[in-house]
């Protein structure tokens, strides 16, 4: 051997890996580390993209967790308004590192953030769109946080594999507390934008790693046994405070999340990088899988990363056995003989 | 002498509760020219809208409709009467309890009032009998009234057993009035929403959380292990809710 390069595989050269195979012919983008099976529980947070993530596994009949799901009779569109069955709990999407450390930290150590009220509603500054008009009240506020914490807790605790999806590094936090909003103050009902209150804060990569590294510490933690799947979302900021151009804006941010997740992920084993993002962003990939405003995912898109999500994890580990759909559940049945016994009931009140 | 308001009660098996009440002197009715009309078991599904009407289907259900209305009035015209109450009509309002009760009793799930209207409505959208009356309100129904011929009776059966009330949901039993007082105004609310009024079950007389008192079972309950049907007096009680 001549030179190191020499006993590379065809995916180590940009010729052979990409320029003769063309955007839809690339293959080998991901050497999964842990294998993800269909009979595992796999909880999807964060940014909007895992959204797609999680409903691609359950409709391929992966066991996506739903700890907090919808109510009874709360279905399909209905549910969605009220942000059941988008993510593995009703926490809306959990766009920074911070947002997810403070999400867990409330869920396994307790505490209390300020709330919202306004014109008679009240509204979760963690989550203030969960509900299409707010709470009724502050009572009905805090129940629904202790269930969606309690969700939390469980789909930690009952994972399997804990795909987190890194969507922005800017936010509004709170001057003095800290505190991270889940939205810009203002921009939602709730709450009035107050300078001397809210102030942005563009996290930097220390930052991120460190609240990246602390959540999945929590969580591990809690289960010892979940793998992490990290992904960054490919979406660009829909706008940016940071007083540069929401292109380069967004081009910061999504460096700096691919970054910490490329460090994060080689510090362990039990945590792997899946590359949605780049087979959405890639120039290779010249910008198809997005819609006219180059913001939005197309299906194509989505159904390209799962392509290549599903294929290579058979690659690496063989073909997985995809359950059976399952029989919608029994209905309670009516004891045999219900229907003589009504027959009874009305004919004797109303023979002559 | 004012001119009487013509009343349509129908129902299912449930109606002969009504009728007993009736003809016992128990509700009166007053002000009202009083029917009935309905069918029980399989003939009850057997009775469809159409044409501006309740209708027998089947031969079999038009014999029974007969029996129970005694005037001969095969269909039950919407243009006829100035009140339809449906009575039982198998809202399976017991279903809904039993889901929502089994969710307040657990402190780690909640639901806001919003989502508990929406889940109200869509409920009621997915009862046969709700869609037959939302048609007969779109051909000019002047009143409809909707009356829940209650909870199971208590200590007829073991509701503990694989199929009944119990096995999937037992803790509530557990259910306090303002439990069941939530869920009455959700399904009020819903009722209203379309159009349509609504009774339901006295709260004096719910035990167990969403069961009947037994003191309201139809006669012979438990031989005939019926925990479903009720006593005249349970029916009088709850029509009196709204007629005297």
């Amino acid at each position: 051997m001549s030179n190191p390069y020499e006993a590379l595989e065809p995916s180590a050269f940009w010729r052979s890996a990409v320029a003769e195979r063309g955007p839809l012919g690339l293959e080998r983008l991901w050497e999964p580390k842990f294998h993800i099976r269909p009979d595992h529980r796999i909880v999807t947070t964060g940014s909007c993209f895992a959204q797609h993530i999680g409903k691609a596994l359950a409709a391929r009949g992966y066991d996506w967790f739903d700890a907090e799901p919808a109510p009874p009779w709360l279905r399909g569109e209905a549910a969605a308004r009220f942000n059941y069955g988008v993510f593995s709990f009703r926490t809306g999407n959990i766009y920074t590192p911070r947002m997810l450390l403070q999400w867990l930290k409330l869920a396994f150590e307790g505490g209390e953030t300020e709330l919202w009220q306004a014109e008679g509603r009240w509204y979760d500054p963690l989550r203030p769109v969960i509900e299409p008009n707010g709470f009724g009240s502050q009572g009905e506020l805090l129940d629904a946080r202790r269930a969606c914490l309690a969700s939390i807790r469980r789909a930690v605790r009952e994972a399997d594999v804990f795909v987190f999806t890194l969507g922005l590094t800017e936010a509004w936090r709170q001057l003095e507390t800290e505190f991270e909003y889940a939205l810009c103050p203002g921009t939602v009902a709730g709450v009035a934008f107050d300078p001397g209150q809210h102030r942005f804060y563009n996290a930097g990569f220390a930052e991120l790693r460190a609240d990246l590294e602390a959540a999945i510490a929590l969580i591990g933690a809690e289960n010892r046994a979940v793998k992490i799947l990290l992904t960054v979302s490919p979406v660009p900021l829909v706008a940016t405070a940071s007083g540069a151009h929401v292109l380069t804006a967004t081009s910061q941010s999504k460096a700096l999340l691919r970054a910490v997740a490329g460090e994060v992920v080689a510090s362990s084993e039990d945590i792997d990088y899946f590359p949605s993002y780049e087979i959405i962003t890639h120039p290779v990939f010249r910008g198809m899988f997005f819609a006219p405003n180059m913001r939005s995912v197309v299906p194509e898109g989505v159904a390209t990363v799962m392509t290549h999500f599903f294929e290579d994890q058979r690659r690496v580990f063989g073909a997985v056995d995809l359950p059976q759909k399952q029989e919608p559940s029994k209905k309670r049945r009516v004891k045999a003989g219900a229907d003589v016994k009504c027959e009874e009931e009305l004919l004797n009140a109303f023979a002559p | 002498m004012p001119s009487l308001r013509k009343l349509a009660i129908f129902g299912d098996s449930n109606l002969g509760a009504v009728r007993r009440a009736f003809d016992e002197g128990l509700v009166g009715f007053r002000g009202y020219d009083v029917e009935f009309w309905g069918a029980a078991g399989s003939e009850y599904r057997n009775i469809h809208y159409g044409k501006g009407a309740l209708q027998a289907i089947t031969p079999e259900a038009e014999e029974t409709v007969l029996l129970v209305n005694r005037n001969g009035r095969k269909h039950l015209k919407t243009a006829d009467f100035d009140t339809f109450v449906f009575y039982g009509v198998r809202l399976r309002l017991a279903e809904f309890f039993a889901g929502y009760l089994d969710l307040m009793l657990d402190s780690d799930r909640a639901i806001s009032e919003a989502a508990l209207g929406v889940a109200a409505a869509q409920f009621l959208q997915e009862r046969r009998a709700v869609r037959m009356a939302l048609l007969m309100r779109e051909d000019g129904a002047k009143e409809i009234v909707f009356a829940y011929a209650g909870f199971p009776c208590w200590g007829v059966v073991n509701q503990q057993e694989e199929g009944r009330l119990l096995a999937d949901v037992p803790r509530v039993v557990e259910a306090l009035p303002e439990h069941r007082a939530r869920l009455w105004g959700a399904l009020e609310r819903a009722f209203e929403e379309l159009g349509f009024g609504f009774i339901g079950q006295p709260d004096e007389t719910v035990v167990q959380g969403m069961f009947t008192d037994p003191v309201y079972a139809v006669e012979g309950a438990a031989d005939k292990e019926d925990a479903n049907h009720k006593s005249p007096r349970f029916a009088a009680l709850l029509l009196k809710k709204r007629f005297d």
